[in-house]
């Protein structure tokens, strides 16, 4: 941020200038141009310097660090982004209380000789104009990037805006009928304006508004603007898709032809469902009934893969035959989902106005697992069996013909649960 | 090359030697609509190994068999027919006996034009090695479409074939969209393919969705005889014309008989014998009317066509509108898949999908390709013709651009006046302050080749001085085009 901002403001001096000696080719006086306080956060008003690290006519190079500009929170180096030399200081070291924007010194090209070098009174009026850093950082970002891209620096890479849609001008182009009048009407050769105009037409193409907008005569935001828009509306724009199905809810009523090649997408899952009653009573915690019946799918699953469907006490029956002729006998032919819920239990358990856990309070007696044939509890008669559901849902494989007969074997398996 | 070698060992497992024959290819572009053979042939001039699968039997897709060409063949007939009638005894031109329509010769002459254009197709993917599989082709794997034999079409391929290629470009295109609840008959209930070969004409003609489709077929039939009424849920008609445009194009469509109900809603349409009960409600008083029409075409767009392509074996996603997503290289999650045209993002026109496949088929080739989405021209072919490209006053106003309007309307263009048919305008729109061009809207004579110019001007960013400023030949209606934009920066000369 910091250094962006210092940047910035080294920008904004060099820049300038060089619009203006591109203006007024026909001078052959050059002028200085003004170098102010930079503004190093968005909140500084006034700043202290330090020190300069250069002195009146040595020459820097880009990137040198020219001065240390304290503020109320640090001490920052400020790098000029251009070759160049200072040509005149204002504020030497140690001077405090400057006001961003303020001139703190005029700089040179390097190869300027200073004892001609003229600070015009335009010169003058052209920096006040400038808003201060701060100013512009307050704008919105709509107004933020005009500043930096109104002019151009001489030799340095062209100040872009932030989604790149000016670029260097193509150097061998054909001139648009306005570009080239406009040209011609403001004494620039087809050189100079490919050297210094940025282009926001296409592979570099120089259009009117970007002349209007380097004469100064139309704000640069408006350029980038309208430039960024049409930008954005030559591409597709992905950023919102919302993903569906491949399915198709209904088949095409159009072109007949078309018609006949129609496969079906996707098959509809085979569900089978079944509702099983357990008497358990009601000293079972559901954590033991849960685990019990979830051994037992286990097992019926176990057992209705490994049973071949045919009958197994047939004198044609050969366990190897029926495993090479079952396709991946060793594949899930279904799977199985299962609810366990007690809705007599909920029911007393409101009557009871009981707040604690129904189940927990049922564990802990001793009683034979209820899930093996009829139950057979010692107390029997002093805790009274509540009715459970088994609701059991198949998923039935479409790859394998034998699946359905499978799974309805398993719930025949299943069954032998039901007590009611 | 290493691509290659690893393609052909997956296929070599996952179909046994005995299956069905197998052709390597390049490209495999599913789908020979204008997205399809264009591509196609691009692809063979870049010098790729090229097929193309199309399971309709015959090439160009639903734009030369059932979209653009044969209605262009109508609409331009029944025009002539239209004019014969009523335009040309004020030219001096006195017809001896009565102007009659033979619908079976109006049929055929648009017949005729549809095969005509679609074997030149034919010959031209001879002309430049295109292979052509008639069949349905559906993907096995990533690498490798199956062409499939389809029952009853002459000349389909004989046997299941494999292709394993190391590029796919899928142009399946897209089908009529139902009307929830109406049943098409394509007899008294029909879609756009059997508005185009009515066997008589009806006496009375509804369409529900008043967009391009709706209101080309509804000139055709105001033309030859039939009383039109439009049923179009909005409140505006023209789909996404600038809102003025399409306000003016429903003056001078109702000046030519055509009746509209906007803000109408259509709760059912049943066929009774040889006429269609259609019960519709006022969206904004909930007013319900019941209206008779002898024939009702439903005319409310088209939705992607992925029947057959076996898309789900290769999990490409599509998105709620039933596209399949790619990205800004046409790609789907596979790189060498790519997606074209109707089938994808993007307005439903056969010149976008044209162009998206010449770019797909460079893409492939060299990397690089260009298509440009805020270029592309828009033509509805009624008398005048409407045609825009760009961006609409109400698309500047939401995005925020100010614009200034340049307008010159045909009464004021000395070629039109010569040709007595000087309805419509010229609207052009620029930024306000780089005055470079952003929109143009034509309702006009011959506006769909006078769109060109705006697209050329678009492409390369010119101004409405730039525009101006390039030589006009005198007399023409382009030079209303001309003045328009002379209108948009300064001031018009003739008006």
């Amino acid at each position: 941020m910091l250094s962006y901002n210092a940047m910035r403001s080294c920008l904004q001096g060099q820049t300038r200038r060089s619009l203006i000696r591109s203006i007024h080719l026909s001078r052959s006086l050059l002028s200085a141009q003004k170098f102010t306080m930079p503004a190093m956060s968005p909140t500084m008003e006034k700043g202290g310097i330090v020190s300069w690290k250069f002195k009146v006519g040595e020459p820097f190079s880009s990137g040198d660090v020219l001065l240390e500009v304290e503020t109320d929170k640090a001490q920052i180096d400020v790098e000029a982004q251009d070759d160049g030399k200072l040509a005149k200081i204002l504020k030497g070291d140690g001077s405090k209380d400057v006001d961003v924007g303020e001139t703190i010194a005029y700089l040179a090209d390097v190869d300027d000789d200073l004892s001609t070098l003229k600070i015009s009174a335009e010169e003058e009026e052209q920096v006040k104009v400038t808003p201060v850093s701060k100013v512009e950082e307050k704008t919105t970002s709509g107004n933020k990037e005009p500043l930096q891209n109104t002019k151009k620096a001489k030799e340095s890479p062209i100040a872009t805006d932030k989604n790149g849609v000016l670029q260097v001008a193509k150097s061998n182009q054909t001139l648009l009928p306005s570009v080239s009048l406009l040209l011609a009407a403001n004494n620039i050769s087809k050189e100079d304006a490919i050297r210094n105009i940025k282009a926001s037409g296409r592979d570099g193409l120089l259009l009117k508004g970007d002349v209007l907008a380097y004469l100064g005569k139309i704000p640069e935001s408006s350029l980038i603007k309208v430039s960024e828009y049409v930008k954005n509306k030559e591409k597709q724009d992905f950023s919102h898709i919302e993903l569906g199905s491949l399915t198709k809810a209904e088949p095409p009523q159009s072109e007949k032809l078309e018609d006949k090649a129609i496969e079906k997408i996707s098959k509809e899952p085979v569900l089978l469902h079944s509702e099983i009653t357990l008497k358990v009573p009601s000293n079972v915690s559901r954590e033991r009934l849960d685990n019990t019946v979830k051994s037992f799918i286990e097992e019926g699953f176990e057992y209705t893969h490994a049973m071949p469907l045919s009958n197994i006490n047939s004198q044609y029956f050969d366990d190897i035959f029926e495993d090479l002729i079952t396709t991946a006998p060793r594949e899930p032919r279904f799977q199985v989902n299962y609810e366990l819920y007690c809705p007599v239990e909920e029911e007393e358990r409101f009557t009871r106005k009981d707040r604690e856990d129904i189940f927990d309070l049922l564990a802990g007696s001793e009683s034979r697992t209820p899930l093996r044939g009829p139950v057979v509890s010692n107390s029997e008669a002093s805790t009274p069996a509540s009715e459970w559901t088994l609701s059991l849902e198949l998923e039935v494989s479409d790859k394998y013909s034998d699946s359905k007969q499978k799974a309805e074997r398993f719930l025949e398996y299943m069954w032998q649960l039901d007590l009611s | 090359m290493l691509r290659s070698v690893v393609t052909k060992r997956s296929f070599s497992i996952s179909v046994p030697s005995w299956a069905a024959k197998t052709v390597q290819h390049d490209v495999v572009i599913i789908g020979g609509g204008p997205g399809g053979y264009v591509a196609a042939i691009k692809a063979a001039q870049l010098g790729l190994n090229t097929a193309c699968v199309e399971k309709r039997g015959k090439l160009g897709g639903t734009c030369l068999n059932v979209g653009c060409i044969p209605s262009k063949a109508l609409l331009n007939n029944s025009l002539m027919y239209h004019q014969m009638k009523t335009d040309v005894k004020q030219r001096g031109i006195d017809v001896e006996g009565e102007v009659k329509l033979n619908m079976d010769q109006f049929q055929k002459a648009k017949d005729k034009v549809v095969g005509q254009l679609t074997g030149g197709v034919e010959m031209l993917f001879k002309k430049y090695k295109v292979t052509y599989y008639k069949g349905n082709g559906s993907f096995e794997d990533e690498h490798t479409v199956k062409v499939s034999p389809v029952e009853g079409l002459a000349g389909t391929v004989a046997e299941e074939t494999l292709l394993d290629t190391k590029n796919v470009i899928i142009a399946t295109g897209s089908e009529v969209t139902p009307f929830p609840g109406i049943k098409i008959d394509e007899e008294r209930i029909v879609s756009s393919t059997g508005a185009l070969s009515l066997k008589e004409i009806p006496k009375r003609m509804a369409i529900i969705g008043g967009g391009i489709i709706g209101l080309e077929m509804g000139s055709v039939y105001n033309r030859i005889g039939s009383k039109v009424s439009v049923l179009e849920y909005q409140g505006q008609i023209g789909a996404s014309m600038d809102g003025e445009v399409a306000k003016s194009t429903q003056k001078f469509l109702k000046k030519q008989g055509i009746d509209f109900k906007l803000n109408t809603k259509v709760i059912s349409a049943e066929r009774n014998g040889d006429v269609v009960d259609i019960v519709v409600e006022d969206v904004k008083s909930g007013k319900k009317e019941n209206i008779q029409a002898d024939v009702l075409l439903v005319a409310v767009g088209r939705r992607p066509y992925l029947e057959g392509l076996n898309a789900e074996k290769l999990g490409l996603d599509v998105d709620k509108k039933g596209r399949l997503v790619i990205d800004d290289l046409f790609n789907t999650k596979f790189p060498h898949i790519k997606v074209i045209g109707d089938v994808t993002f993007g307005p439903m026109l056969a010149h976008k999908a044209e162009d998206e496949g010449i770019a797909a088929a460079e893409i492939i080739k060299t990397g690089h390709g260009h298509v440009n989405y805020n270029n592309i021209p828009s033509v509805m072919y009624s008398h005048p013709e409407v045609a825009w490209v760009g961006q609409t006053e109400e698309q500047l106003k939401d995005a925020g651009i100010s614009y200034k309007v340049g307008k010159f309307p045909f009464i004021a263009n000395s070629r039109a006046k010569t040709n007595l048919d000087t309805e419509g305008f010229v609207k052009i729109l620029i930024d306000a302050e780089t005055e470079r061009l952003l929109g143009a809207h034509i309702i006009g004579p011959n506006a769909g080749e006078m769109i060109a110019e705006a697209g050329l001007a678009l492409e390369y960013g010119a101004s409405a001085e730039d525009i101006a400023r390039v030589c006009h030949a005198h007399p023409t209606l382009s030079e209303a085009f001309k003045e328009a934009n002379l209108a948009a920066y300064s001031q018009p000369i003739n008006f």
